[in-house]
């Protein structure tokens, strides 16, 4: 009979992340580039960039569902689209929209719990196809919903007023504030015991018990935190969007998000960003043959599966380690 | 009522079909395959060109059958038989990945307009008083059923047999003398080739594009995991329950709601039954 | 690198970013005097938005016996609030003569350059060269939508061509880009910001995607870009909006008189969960009130992009209909067709143009057989009306055009809409400000020589729906040939 059980291997450089110095400098150049970057992109490109930050952040909360705690949640696209419906409809009631944020990220918690309590103690491709039909209910209620949401007709999104600054520029600097925000808090929530604890609960499952660890709490955790960042993401999407409608967080979308997770590395804080960029690059590159652009995603999900499971994140560890062996070769110390 | 569970089982009978390849390929090769629908597009598109330009329906359709059990073989030698250590969700991400590259390879050949695929039994039907009985629905059913019995049998055959060892325990098969890799060329092309059928049943009953198959993928899926992805009747039936149901939401809650059921369908199954079915799971060896 | 070096760099390079940056602040606006009225200036440096008036006065007193009323003082007059140095515009010279002086009020003007807040009426024109105009599109060139897409998309380009090869407008050649959203909503947001914000164009001829354009609205309304003749959302009452066909309720409307006519009372409706489906609604909810012996016996819905609708046409002949309108796309109607002729059902269909493909075949192409009888909504007039001048003008251009699709009924359309755009355009003259071309727009008339309704378009907030009035035509199976069963004009009740 065939087993259904899934692991989720994760390399061994990403589980113990040592940062050197080099990288932590080019990260804040990176991060220098991008606080300069309006003053020399025009609107479209900005809203390109905005368009890889709010992705890098749907992302980063597949990651934590997937790569730490090896589940195959793929109610991403669902969760997304509760963010922006739901911040938006919070907004035009009234409500701040801060509030309105915090509030769904409170909501996609618990819907993640609700999605996750029974699903945790499915494994692999059930888990899979719970979360892809949760997510599907929850687009389905979105349409049907339609005095609320306006259904398959599209809604509106009640646009943010930055008190008078440049609406494209200020939402800019909104998603960089969001995913820099995000990425330290999922880097030091990764270092820490929860973080550790979830690792432990992927690598071991089985063992997991008898260490004491609970592994279904850990899993709904998951549930939880990335159901409320990808809902979060989802509200700055509706800003950037202007306009919602379901069509937009339907299995196409998914299986995009899926390509960001693979490509840019599973379990990678910053894989999610080169997922991102990878995809939205290709979007646009490719934007007059849509038909290129679905094989250029086909082929690289598989050739990233086949040649590279750590997706681009690892790219730079396997340079690290060539440039490394070739180092201990010269000086004729045997790599065992 | 009837007329509606009619098209149930019609449409169920598709769901039934793809369900099934999609268990054998699992059994034989344990990959869950996201491309089923899809893999039958090729054998579809080839059938409807030669309608196109004179032939008869059943020599195309067999063509087409042909090319795409040729597809099948070739996607598991390319790309699923050298990756066969990897486990489950690696393959079912490099399966979308093909599901994509399949879909772009026949929009760019065939172009992404509808056409119809008219075949003998596609206009015209039975009259029972008020209940109508299209031809294409009773021969879908019809064949819904003869493949489930030619699978029975086929099981039963050298090949089958053979094909039920690898899936139970290859490593003791292997010793047994089992060619596995044959085993896998059969069981990919003989789902393709009845993913292939399928596709071009539905499209029948519809119209062929290149989104055609993307509806279909899910439900199949559904009705597999029914099936517990192990059981070939079960599968089946999960399939065209799938069908019926599917229908009978349309009249009786809305149209809106029908795409819903096969999704609310798994969902409530998995969370309902899942303390049985962590009992089945067998934690890979390591 | 030294230290104190590395800082000289810095130093230098800090201060000639700087002085580069700021550069553009410091200089001067250059004024033509012929072309400046007072109350507009268009600036010649992208990245500035124009000036304001800086008002001056000067007094002059001259001895009274020495003065002419009228005579003209020299113009190096200055005052407190004029620039010394700069130069000016006299605007105003008043003489005011006394007893014992004479004072000569001298108003001038001179022009400093400013930032000025965005909805400013003096934008500087964007997409708008001294020697060309950039105009752009983004329509469902491929995918699934593709034959429908490629006819509009050459209608465009039929109308581009034309006017460049007899030298443009006014001296100015079109530039246009065209861009393909495959159908997708995404795409076609993503393309209707990248024309209005990346490519500056001047204006959006014919955008199509009723489900993805209300997503840009806002952009549009937001940076007034035109957007003449989109095909064909509903009027969103912004603007830059201008909706020149008949609307899709409209034309729904005039398929349920079509069939009170001919004795329907059992009308059913079958509509997608959206915009369109509501339209459809909207329609029936009118006719009704005038078709006072029809009653609604059904209404069903059908998922979009989905070809099940067995279920709904099941539903409807339970309901006893006799006749049918639907709001949905080209595919669902060829499916229902088909479906109806297969259960043996007498159920009349009518539809709209953009789901009924009218005039065209990419309905029914796919209905085959089944489309007989089949009634569908014009916007514009058949592609094979060669009696009307309009047509058989385009008809002699898409002939020779080696464009895939370029004869089919969304290229007359595009086709059309563009040529009356080109129109007013050329009426403008050499000054292309989106005020003036929207004060021309509001009173423009044009007669499209019958190959389409002639459209007028007005202030809002109704006025930017430019055509009054649909048409219906059946299709003949038996000769592939569409008739015009009821000639344009408005629905009844209106």
């Amino acid at each position: 009979m065939a087993s259904a059980e899934t692991t989720v291997n994760i390399p061994e450089w990403v589980s113990h992340p040592r940062r050197p110095r080099r990288a932590t400098v080019t990260r804040l150049a990176l991060l220098a580039m991008m606080l300069v970057l309006p003053w020399f992109l025009g609107g479209y490109y900005i809203y390109i960039v905005s368009l890889v930050l709010v992705y890098t952040l749907s992302t980063l909360g597949m990651n934590v569902m997937v790569g730490w705690t090896g589940q195959i949640g793929l109610a991403v696209a669902g969760f997304f689209g509760l963010g922006a419906y739901t911040t938006s409809i919070l907004h035009e009631r009234g409500l701040p929209w801060i509030v309105a944020l915090l509030a769904v990220g409170v909501f996609a918690a618990a819907t993640g719990f609700v999605d996750g309590y029974p699903a945790v103690r499915l494994f692999g491709f059930f888990l899979a196809i719970a979360s892809l039909a949760f997510g599907d209910l929850i687009l389905r209620v979105i349409i049907e919903a339609d005095g609320l949401t306006g259904g398959g007709g599209g809604y509106p999104v009640q646009l943010l007023d930055f008190w008078g600054f440049d609406r494209e520029i200020a939402l800019y600097y909104l998603c960089l504030l969001a995913i820099v925000g995000f990425m330290v808090l999922v880097g030091r929530v990764l270092d820490g015991r929860l973080g550790r604890t979830m690792r432990a609960v992927n690598n071991i499952q089985i063992v997991a018990p008898s260490l004491g660890i609970a592994p279904p709490k850990y899993k709904l955790i998951a549930f939880m935190i990335s159901g409320s960042i990808a809902a979060i993401a989802g509200a700055i999407f509706a800003q950037l969007l202007t306009y919602l409608n379901p069509d937009m967080f339907k299995t196409s979308l998914l299986i995009t998000m899926l390509v960001m997770l693979i490509v840019g590395g599973v379990g990678s804080i910053w894989g999610s960003f080169a997922g991102a960029v990878f995809v939205v690059f290709v979007q646009e590159w490719l934007q007059a043959f849509a038909v290129y652009q679905r094989i250029v995603f086909g082929i690289s999900l598989m050739l990233c599966i086949g040649l590279l499971p750590g997706g681009l994140a690892s790219l730079g560890g396997r340079v690290r380690e060539r440039t490394s062996k070739r180092r201990e070769r010269s000086t004729g110390i045997e790599q065992i | 009522m009837i007329q509606q569970i009619l098209s149930g089982l019609e449409a169920g009978s598709w769901y039934a079909m793809l369900a099934v390849s999609i268990v054998i390929v699992m059994k034989a090769t344990d990959v869950p395959n996201f491309a089923q629908a899809q893999i039958g597009m090729p054998g579809s598109y080839i059938a409807v060109n030669l309608i196109g330009k004179g032939w008869h329906a059943i020599p195309a359709m067999l063509i087409g059958l042909a090319v795409g059990y040729i597809i099948g073989a070739i996607i598991e030698r390319i790309a699923i038989r050298p990756l066969s250590s990897l486990s489950h969700f690696p393959m079912l991400v490099m399966t979308i990945g093909l599901t994509y590259a399949l879909v772009s390879f026949v929009t760019i050949t065939f172009g992404s307009e509808p056409r119809s695929f008219p075949a003998p039994w596609t206009e015209g039907g039975w009259f029972f008083g008020d209940l109508y009985v299209p031809y294409s629905q009773v021969i879908t059913i019809l064949l819904g059923i003869a493949l489930a019995l030619i699978l029975t049998y086929f099981f039963r055959t050298t090949w089958g047999v053979r094909m039920r060892a690898i899936s139970e325990n290859p490593g003791v098969a292997r010793l047994l003398g089992i060619n596995s890799g044959v085993v896998s060329s059969l069981a990919w092309g003989l789902g393709a080739a009845i993913s292939t059928l399928a596709m071009m049943l539905h499209t029948q009953a519809t119209l062929l594009a290149d989104s055609s198959a993307d509806p279909l993928i899910l439900k199949a899926f559904v009705a597999s995991v029914l099936g517990s992805f192990t059981s070939l009747s079960g599968a089946f039936i999960g399939g065209l329950a799938i069908g019926i149901l599917e229908n009978l939401t349309g009249v009786w809650i809305g149209t809106g709601w029908k795409e819903a059921a096969a999704l609310v369908v798994v969902v409530v199954y998995l969370f309902v039954r899942m303390p049985s079915l962590a009992k089945t799971i067998k934690p890979r060896e390591v | 690198m030294k230290n104190h070096k590395k800082i000289r760099v810095a130093l230098i390079s800090g201060l000639a970013f700087a002085m580069v940056s700021l550069a553009p602040i410091s200089a001067t606006a250059s004024v033509t005097e012929e072309k400046v009225s007072l109350t507009e200036y268009v600036s010649e440096k992208p990245g500035f938005t124009t000036a304001y008036l800086l008002e001056g006065v000067a007094k002059t007193k001259i001895k009274t016996s020495k003065t002419q009323p009228g005579t003209k003082v020299g113009s190096s007059t200055t005052s407190k609030r004029a620039v010394k140095g700069k130069k000016v515009i006299i605007t105003d010279v008043t003489t005011e003569i006394g007893a014992k002086n004479t004072t000569v009020t001298t108003r001038v003007s001179t022009l400093t350059r400013k930032k000025l807040d965005e909805s400013a009426d003096n934008k500087p024109q964007q997409g708008v060269t001294k020697t060309s105009i950039k105009i752009g599109t983004t329509q469902p060139i491929t995918g699934v939508a593709a034959i429908a897409g490629q006819g509009l998309y050459a209608g465009v380009k039929l109308a581009v061509d034309e006017v460049n090869a007899k030298g443009g407008i006014n001296g100015r050649l079109i530039e246009f880009i065209s861009l393909d959203d495959t159908f997708d909503v995404p795409r076609n947001v993503a393309n209707m910001r990248r024309l209005v914000e990346q490519e500056k164009v001047y204006a959006i001829l014919s955008p199509a995607g009723s489900q993805a354009l209300p997503a840009s609205w806002n952009l549009i309304k937001e940076k007034r870009v035109p957007v003449w003749g989109p095909v064909s959302p509903a009027d969103a009452k912004i603007e830059p909006l201008f909706i020149l066909g008949p609307s899709r309720t409209e034309q729904l409307r005039k398929g349920i008189d079509w069939h009170a006519k001919n004795g329907c009372t059992k009308l059913a409706l079958i509509g997608q969960p959206n915009e369109l489906g509501a339209e459809g609604k909207k329609a029936v909810e009118l006719q009704l009130k005038v078709h006072k012996s029809m009653k609604l016996v059904a209404s069903e819905e059908v998922a979009v992009r989905s070809q099940e609708i067995t279920n709904a046409v099941l539903k409807i002949r339970d309901a006893g209909a006799q006749c049918a309108v639907m709001a949905t796309d080209n595919v669902q109607v060829a499916l229902v067709l088909k479906k109806i002729q297969e259960l043996g059902l007498n159920i009349k269909v009518a539809s709209d143009n953009g789901a009924g493909g009218t005039g065209g075949t990419n309905m029914v192409r796919l209905a085959g057989a089944a489309a007989d009888g089949f009634v569908g909504g014009l916007q514009v007039n058949l592609p094979t009306d060669l009696s009307s001048t309009g047509v058989k003008a385009w008809r002699t251009l898409a002939d020779k055009s080696t464009l895939p699709q370029a004869t089919n009924n969304f290229s007359l359309q595009t086709y059309t809409y563009s040529k009356s755009f080109f129109k007013a355009l050329g009426r403008l003259g050499d000054n292309l400000n989106w005020n003036r071309l929207y004060q021309l727009l509001e009173t423009e008339k044009v007669n499209n020589l019958g190959a389409a309704p002639n459209i007028t378009c007005g202030p809002l907030p109704t006025g930017r729906s430019c055509a009054k009035g649909a048409a219906l035509a059946q299709y003949n199976a038996t000769t592939s040939t569409w008739t015009i069963v009821s000639p344009f004009g408005p629905p009844e009740g209106d």
